[in-house]
């Protein structure tokens, strides 16, 4: 990889800035389906991303051709098509200075994933399957779909940086849906980076039927008026709520109107800084360097070294997610933002792990509010492409009466802006739970690691939608 | 080396390759400007194999001859250590006639002149926007598909695509997409021209009020919707849980006047094809006829699994539409806007989610252009809206369909492509925010 990538950054060597990353990714994937083992897959998955900028211009070349005559061809249509691109270019591309690096990381595994068989693998599943089976409750389906990866990787620019990685990633996506008097169904995505072991931490197979019993209960559980009450979020829900309305709209190139096309843009300006945006008991941060966190990285694919970043620092808009190209535009460092989900992917600004810091109430303190409801999980959300208006419809909920959970409720909805979401925080637990997604952004559609989470927390007196 | 000789005598019972080899390049504009241009050279291999009828299967990139042969060796030795599935049941049986489908491969695509198709776009929309944002694609695949049961084929495609987002302030924006195999019948001005006018007309919106309207739904709002249809209809989503059509082969499922068909074969498709990925002819299949589900999406196993014959929607492990149509009704756009009395015109949605796939529950975020209709016309702008529904109910609700239609596809709100008419749809559901 070193070599290869030293050849290739000096065949550039012509150009203002140009930089490489080669990735080697290795690993499996089982499908399970309703016990049927739909299909086994093995990874290998091999190529090169070149960067350049010529004349103010970026240009990028993806190739899995390591031939010193594709490596070449590579590097030249880059150079081409920043050059053919120039004429357009109104702003010329400019980039944060930024100290190079020399560097390797590794993320550990106690049982490392090359050495846990197919076989194994799917013998967790199959049992998996059979424990929710041996409920006796009607499964319309039970999906999995489990997947590892080790993702070698080694960047070197221009500039001097040179970092190599090794990251292991496990994860495990599941679709249960249950049939009572109608069928409720629950996603779920579980991951971390790190070995095999995490697969028994998440203790699946507890928490899959339990899931299981409520989906059977909700169909005939009532729904609760629309009016204002105190909401209680779960970590899930904290998570999900701070990814889209939080982290999203604090990327700098959405800022910029980089991504207006498809991803959209942001609520957020220029001038957004130092502005509340919550109640003063709200920080959120987004943190890369979380331990074994399915988000995790140690460099940016820009080889800028990773850190917490507070985007709400009491309740203030504090700091933007920012990679060297926003950063340079903002008058700022990179605080390492700039992450490809393969070597076929240009970098870009992108999440790690956001989440709510916690904060000093107890459950029992979060709830004990008179008449309210308490969001464990969801299914259905979304957000406007401004990253203003969202709604989050509860999957499993319970009313809260005189500060105790009372029964299942169905599906209430908060469809709320991201300004008064944000201002009815009003306790934030101590707890802390970070779950998982793959978050979509870019063009092409690049689909990224992140985790997203938080302790409980309280809303007070918002109006259910 | 023949990697499907290789396969047979490492102990696969069954083994399809599918290689494409894609030469393409892209630029990516916003603020008016290029933001980065980039290519891929990369050549990729899809490998399916089984083993009493256990199976596996991978995508393969940037291995060479040797290490693919050892990535062979290990899907099938993952077969081996898997166990025998009861959805497969073979591969097609060919060889097969292929008839030529015409207009998805021109050899002039190569050297199309991107920055031009940008700046034609750019300056077309320029006429009634101040800014705009979005992205050129050019593609040039060579394709082959063999198989351990008798299939070799091969064959060549292009694309050229033009997605542009126009904007004057941000919540006044319209979208608008080219897309074609052909470098006739590519129009990024037009593109550029009808996204600056949607921005336009879009000028000053106001909160919307939440109720039941009557909506005119354009191309890419209700192309969105039309590809959960085609997603819907495959047989792995229905099995897997992933669609409300499980069980509704022969029912009334639309209105009568709904008809959609996938038709693999069309004439400069954007996502037509000689054959699927087990090398069987492309067809068109009628999915919905007069409101009625027809069929789902097949391939060879979960034909056989219905009792029927596979629809050519190969994916070997999860079928996939092609080109989804609907298909057009008798009046024009202007008319069918003409006929709503208190409505709303919908340009362009996204962020689908469905809080139950079985039954159909979901909302999407209308975003760019959304007007109002009073007494047939459009008296002014509106935002923040969002409709929640079922979309089997709203599926019931399509009221009329336009006569013209367009190809719609952008990012993965919509793709494979959806070829749509304007279509108006009674009752829809719109909330707002609360707070």
């Amino acid at each position: 990889m070193n070599d290869i990538a030293e050849k290739v950054v000096s065949m550039a060597s012509g150009c203002e800035y140009a930089d490489v990353r080669i990735e080697n990714v290795t690993g499996d994937s089982i499908i399970l389906k309703n016990g049927d083992p739909i299909t086994v897959g093995v990874t290998r998955n091999t190529g090169m991303c070149v960067r350049v900028v010529v004349k103010g211009s970026l240009g990028i070349s993806f190739t899995n051709d390591f031939s010193n005559k594709a490596m070449k061809e590579a590097v030249d249509r880059a150079i081409k098509l920043a050059k053919s691109s120039a004429k357009i270019v109104k702003n010329p591309l400019r980039m944060s200075k930024e100290t190079p690096v020399k560097d390797k990381f590794y993320v550990s595994e106690e049982k490392k994933l090359s050495n846990v068989t197919i076989e194994e693998k799917m013998e967790e599943l199959v049992f998996l399957d059979k424990v929710l089976v041996s409920t006796n409750l009607n499964f319309p389906t039970r999906f999995f779909d489990l997947s590892t990866e080790c993702r070698e990787k080694y960047y070197c620019n221009s500039e001097g940086s040179r970092i190599y990685s090794y990251v292991p990633r496990v994860s495990l996506f599941c679709l249960v849906a249950v049939k009572s008097t109608d069928v409720e169904q629950r996603m779920e995505h579980f991951g971390n980076t790190g070995g095999w072991e995490f697969f028994r931490k998440w203790d699946l197979d507890n928490k899959l039927v339990e899931e299981a019993k409520i989906l059977a209960k909700i169909p005939s559980m009532p729904s609760m008026k629309k009016e204002r009450m105190n909401i209680v979020l779960s970590p899930e829900l904290v998570g999900i709520a701070s990814h889209e309305s939080c982290g999203h709209p604090y990327e700098a190139d959405r800022i910029l109107g980089r991504e207006a096309a498809n991803a959209g843009g942001s609520f957020v300006t220029k001038k957004s800084i130092g502005t509340r945006i919550g109640s003063n008991i709200v920080n959120l941060v987004d943190d890369p360097t979380v331990k074994n966190s399915f988000g995790f990285y140690l460099y940016d694919d820009e080889g800028v070294k990773a850190r917490k970043r507070y985007l709400i620092k009491n309740g203030m808009i504090n700091e933007l997610l920012q990679n060297r190209e926003t950063a340079a535009e903002f008058g700022t460092k990179s605080n390492a933002s700039s992450r490809a989900n393969s070597w076929a992917a240009e970098p870009i600004v992108r999440m790690a792990n956001t989440f709510v810091e916690p904060g000093d109430h107890t459950f029992d303190e979060i709830i004990d509010v008179k008449k309210g409801v308490y969001i464990k999980s969801y299914m259905e959300w979304n957000i406007d492409d401004k990253r203003f208006n969202q709604r989050y419809v509860g999957l499993e909920a319970y009313e809260i009466k005189n500060g105790s959970l009372e029964g299942l409720v169905k599906r209430p909805a908060l469809e709320i802006t991201t300004p008064a979401f944000w201002s009815a925080v009003d306790a934030v637990g101590k707890d802390f739970e970070l779950t998982v997604g793959n978050c979509g952004k870019g063009e092409p559609m690049q689909g990224i690691p992140v985790g997203f989470g938080g302790p409980h927390i309280r809303l007070r007196n918002v109006m259910l939608g | 080396m023949n990697l499907v000789s290789f396969a047979t005598k490492n102990g696969a019972d069954d083994v399809a390759i599918e290689t494409i080899k894609q030469k393409s390049s892209q630029i990516k504009f916003a603020n008016g400007s290029v933001s980065v241009g980039q290519n891929w050279l990369v050549t990729r291999h899809n490998v399916f194999v089984s083993v009493k009828n256990a199976t596996a299967s991978s995508t393969f990139r940037g291995l060479t001859e040797e290490q693919l042969a050892d990535a062979v060796k290990s899907l099938i030795l993952a077969a081996k250590k898997s166990k025998p599935s009861n959805e497969y049941s073979g591969l097609a049986k060919g060889p097969f006639k292929y008839k030529k489908v015409n207009a998805i491969y021109d050899k002039n695509v190569d050297a199309y002149d991107s920055a031009d198709a940008v700046k034609t776009s750019l300056d077309a929309a320029g006429e009634n926007s101040k800014t705009s944002a979005g992205f050129f694609y050019k593609e040039l695949s060579e394709r082959c598909v063999e198989t351990s049961c008798g299939i070799d084929a091969e064959e060549k495609t292009t694309k050229l695509q033009l997605s542009i987002r126009a904007f004057n302030e941000q919540n006044e924006s319209g979208h608008a997409v080219s897309c074609s195999c052909m470098v006739k019948g590519f129009d990024p001005e037009n593109a550029g021209r009808r996204a600056g006018e949607t921005a336009k007309m879009a000028k000053n919106p106001v909160n919307g009020t939440p109720g039941k309207y009557n909506v005119v739904f354009a191309p890419m709002a209700i192309g969105n919707l039309l590809s959960r249809v085609g997603e819907f209809s495959t047989t792995f989503n229905i099995d897997s849980g992933f669609s409300c059509f499980g069980g509704k082969v022969g029912k009334q499922i639309a209105n009568k006047i709904v008809n959609i068909t996938d038709n693999g074969r069309l004439q400069n498709g954007f996502n037509s094809s000689h054959f699927d990925d087990e090398g069987v002819p492309t067809k068109i299949t009628n999915v919905i006829k007069n409101g009625v589900l027809k069929t789902y999406l097949h391939n060879t196993s979960s034909a056989k699994k219905h009792r029927t014959k596979t629809t050519a929607n190969a994916g070997i492990i999860a079928q996939r539409y092609n080109n989804l149509i609907l298909e057009p009704g008798k009046i024009t756009m202007e008319k069918l806007l003409a006929g709503v009395d208190n409505g709303l015109y919908v340009t362009n949605v996204w962020y689908t989610r469905f809080q139950s796939y079985y039954t159909g529950v979901f909302s999407t975020i209308p975003r760019d252009g959304i007007f109002v209709i009073k007494n047939g016309s459009i008296v002014g702008s509106v935002n923040n809206i969002r409709i929640t529904e079922n979309l089997m109910d709203m599926l019931k609700n399509i009221s009329n369909i336009s006569n013209r239609t367009e190809c719609v596809q952008w990012w993965e709100e919509i793709s494979p492509p959806v070829y749509t008419p304007y279509v108006l749809i009674k009752d829809v559901n719109v909330t707002l925010p609360t707070m």
